[in-house]
Order: structure tokens, then sequence, then C-alpha cells
């Protein structure tokens, strides 16, 4: 029996499924290899909206940011 | 191009709020009310004392019923605040044959009976209207005689006044009904919930059991009840408008709201009712001095406002409260971000229970996380639970690395 290779997936194959997942209905641009995808997101029905983008380059790891709204301002309202 | 597809609606977004503050409040309520439990023990209790009553020597007690009444009865109750006990009001209904001993000397008989049993003797309490029996550190049972009331043509009763001098119309088992008919009705709107049931049996009236979900009508009433505990706290509580009144206004505007509006939300329910309630409350001026009158509908001469008329400052703190709780629901239908829902909330109703109830929502979310039980829904968000959410993506087993 052959072991099936947990092969990485191309910027391009990323960029389509996010494309296609609606959790993350959002936009972005696909470049040689990188993407960017930038998309909104609300974790349950009473939290806040957040805009997220994620930046991913083939053979790196992708790294997410919390774009709005910044997060600092709203732990503080709610200590 | 920087615009973004709207995720949700922002109608849809207000909507999935509004259900989901719903969603807090319905567990808040289950909170703050008397535990499954507790509610046994007092309907234990009850009918104890129930069959005390008719099994004693005298005619005028073998024919007597008691049955409950008041938030108990309603399935309203709430768990009072700092500790205190709560309060169960019981009616010792004679015949008419017992008026003929008056108001003071029927009074005295039920106590008598009361005291004649080894264990009430103990924990028995004269107030001015009924006999308190007072099981430490549970409730207290308040015990009205009462009498039929002849010229009530809805089954109403007679009690004492506050003196024992005279009989005071009331009517709890036709205040029930009628409650019960208008918690029944349901509001016209996209989610429709059933309705507790009720069951009957037997002469001494069967407690009062609620299940599964109360309708929105009593929930109401428990939070208006809550908020306004949570109010007269820092204000003075002496002027707390009795929960007869709040019930009251709460079910005529639920009638009416239920009849005339089409809801997009319970929370719109909510709304509606917190706004009407002081329409069904009627005012004159006589000899310069205002009257107030919130009228007991299915009986005649008893005015839930008559301390009003007395008091004017307590009809004042009333619409002040009223004021109050109306800014407090409409400002948690503005909100965005469960930190803000759950501090308003804990503004409204208390730290305590709410705080428990969304420790308990995290725990959940994290229970469903273990279980692999947790999903990410298009417009819903974090689903939990085998739910058959269509699209719903699952979340994987968080390893926290971050920690580390």
């Amino acid at each position: 029996m052959r072991c099936r290779q947990n092969r990485n997936l191309s910027a391009a194959q990323q960029y389509l499924a996010l494309r296609s997942n609606p959790i993350s209905t959002g936009h972005g641009l696909l470049s040689r290899g990188q993407l960017t995808w930038t998309w909104q997101a609300t974790p349950s029905a009473l939290s806040r909206v957040y805009t997220l983008h994620v930046e991913f380059k083939e053979g790196g790891t992708p790294k997410v940011f919390v774009d709005q709204p910044e997060l600092l301002p709203v732990w503080w309202t709610a200590s | 191009m920087n615009a973004l597809a709207p995720f949700v609606a922002h109608s849809d977004r207000t909507l999935l709020r509004k259900n989901g503050t719903v969603g807090i409040l319905e567990r808040l309520c289950a909170v703050i009310e008397p535990t499954d439990t507790q509610k046994d023990n007092a309907k234990d209790k009850y009918e104890t004392v129930g069959s005390w009553l008719a099994d004693a020597p005298q005619y005028l007690f073998s024919v007597a019923r008691i049955s409950p009444q008041g938030s108990f009865a309603l399935g309203t109750a709430t768990k009072p605040l700092n500790g205190l006990e709560y309060d169960v009001d019981l009616l010792c209904r004679f015949t008419a044959f017992a008026g003929g001993l008056g108001p003071a000397d029927l009074k005295r008989l039920l106590g008598d009976r009361l005291r004649e049993h080894g264990v009430y003797r103990f924990i028995l309490q004269e107030m001015p209207r009924c006999w308190r029996l007072n099981f430490e550190g549970e409730f207290h049972m308040d015990i009205t005689p009462s009498i039929p009331n002849a010229a009530c043509g809805n089954g109403g009763e007679l009690v004492p006044d506050r003196k024992l001098r005279a009989w005071k119309p009331t009517n709890p088992s036709g205040y029930l009904k009628l409650f019960e008919k208008r918690a029944a009705l349901t509001p016209v709107m996209r989610l429709q919930k059933a309705l507790a049931a009720m069951d009957s049996r037997g002469a001494v009236d069967p407690f009062p059991k609620h299940v599964g979900f109360k309708g929105i009508l009593r929930r109401i009433v428990q939070l208006l009840k809550r908020h306004r505990d949570i109010y007269f706290e820092t204000v003075d509580e002496s002027l707390r408008p009795i929960s007869v009144i709040l019930t009251t206004l709460a079910a005529r505007a639920y009638e009416f709201s239920v009849g005339k509006y089409v809801f997009d939300s319970e929370f719109d329910v909510m709304l509606a009712v917190v706004r009407a309630m002081p329409y069904y409350i009627e005012h004159h001026t006589q000899y310069g001095k205002p009257q107030w009158y919130i009228d007991n509908e299915t009986t005649e001469g008893e005015n839930f406002a008559e301390k009003w008329n007395l008091h004017p400052e307590r009809a004042a703190a009333f619409f002040e409260w009223h004021r109050q709780i109306l800014a407090d629901v409409e400002h948690l239908a503005t909100l965005e971000g469960s930190d803000q829902v759950t501090k308003s909330l804990a503004q409204a109703f208390g730290n305590q229970p709410v705080n428990q109830v969304v420790a308990a929502m995290a725990e959940e979310v994290n229970t469903a996380r273990q279980h692999r039980m947790l999903s990410v829904a298009p417009q819903i968000g974090i689903v939990t639970g085998a739910s058959a959410v269509p699209r719903a993506t699952p979340v994987r087993s968080n390893t926290f690395y971050g920690r580390k």
C-alpha cells in the first residue's frame, strides 16, 4: 500500500480554495507563487466584524493579519 | 477596488445579533429562576401543607382548597438578590360559609391549625394579612385565607385587608388563566417556539409545572423583574414596583403587540412589550391629586397601583425605571462585540448570572472543539454540536502552539 504524501498546495491552489470557500468570501491577488487574500469574518452572531488578510508565499508559512478592528482597543473595552 | 463583499447583509447581521442576544437572555432566565430541585421542593412542601389543612377535624378545612398564586403559579419566579429566600404564595380558599367569621377570625383559625403541626409551629410567623412558614435557607410560604366573592362573576375571591377589618377583592385563579391565555399567544415571526403546557389534577391544585421553553411572555416578565431588582438595589428599595404591576403591564402589552405587529425576532417582541407597558397605566386627577390605576381585569375593585396613590414617589420611580430598562434594551440591539454585549447585560441584569452564562457558553465551545464538533458556517459563525448546518466547515483541534 502506498502512503499518501502530504503535498504542499501551491499559491494558486490556495487561492482557489479561499475563493470557493463560503466562509472566506473576499478578494485577493495572485502573482508569481504568492497570494494575498482579504476577507471579513464574524466568529459568532454577537461578535464584531473582523477584516483579515492573509499573505502566503510558496515554500513559506501563511501570515494572517487582523486589519480591523485594532485588537488592543477591543481588549481594553472588554476589561 | 477596496470594497469587500459584505459577509452578511447589514439587516441579516442585525437579526443574527438580536437572535444571539435572545439566546443569552434565554440562558440568563434559566439561571435566575428557581432550579427544578427548588421547584420540586416547594411543590412537595405546598402539597404537604395542603394535606395538613385538609385533614383538620373542622368542617371548614375539609371543604377548603389550597392553591398557589403569584410568580410560582405564573412561572415567572426569579431568584431574589443577596441570597434572600423565595416567596411562595398560597391561597387557602374557604367556602362562603366561612365568611361569617370575618377576616380576623378566619385568619386566626388558619393560624391555629398550622400551629398544631409539630414542625410548622416553630417556623410559623404572623404577617398582616397571612401566615408565613419560613423554610430556612429555602423559601418562605405565605398562606392567605380567602372566601368566594359572590359579587365577582369571574370566580374571584375576597382576602383580608391589611387591618383585618374588611375583605378585599382579588382573583388569583382568574388572573392565572388570563395570563396563560396571553402567554400562549405566539408572535408572527420567522422563528416560532413551543410553549410550556400545564397539567391539572386533584382537589389540591397541582403545583404549576412549566417544561422546556417557557414562552416569550414569561421570559420577558422574568427579565423585567430581574432588571428592576438590580436597578432598585442602588436606588430606594421601598420604591420598587411590585411584581404584579410588571407582570400585568407586560402581559397586556404582549397581547397588544402580538396582535398588531409582525416581528423579525424575539428580541423585537421584548422591545415592543417594554415600550408599550406604560400605555396600560390609567391616570386621573382627583381633587388636584394624581390617581393611578392598574386594574386587575379579572375582578372588580382591585387596583394594583393603589399604593402609588398614597406614595406618588412610587409612580415616579416606576417611570424612571421604565426609561432605564427601555434604554438598556434598545442599547443592546445596537452593540457589536460579545464583550460589549456581556458588559451591558451584566450592568442591566447583574454580573453573577451573566458571567455564569458566558462561561458556560465558552465551555461549550471548548468541549465541542475537543470532541471535534465545532464548525464554522457561512453567515452564522461558530456552530457547536453535530448540527446539520449546510456548508459548515469543521474546525480542527487547536494545538495552541503559540502558548509554548
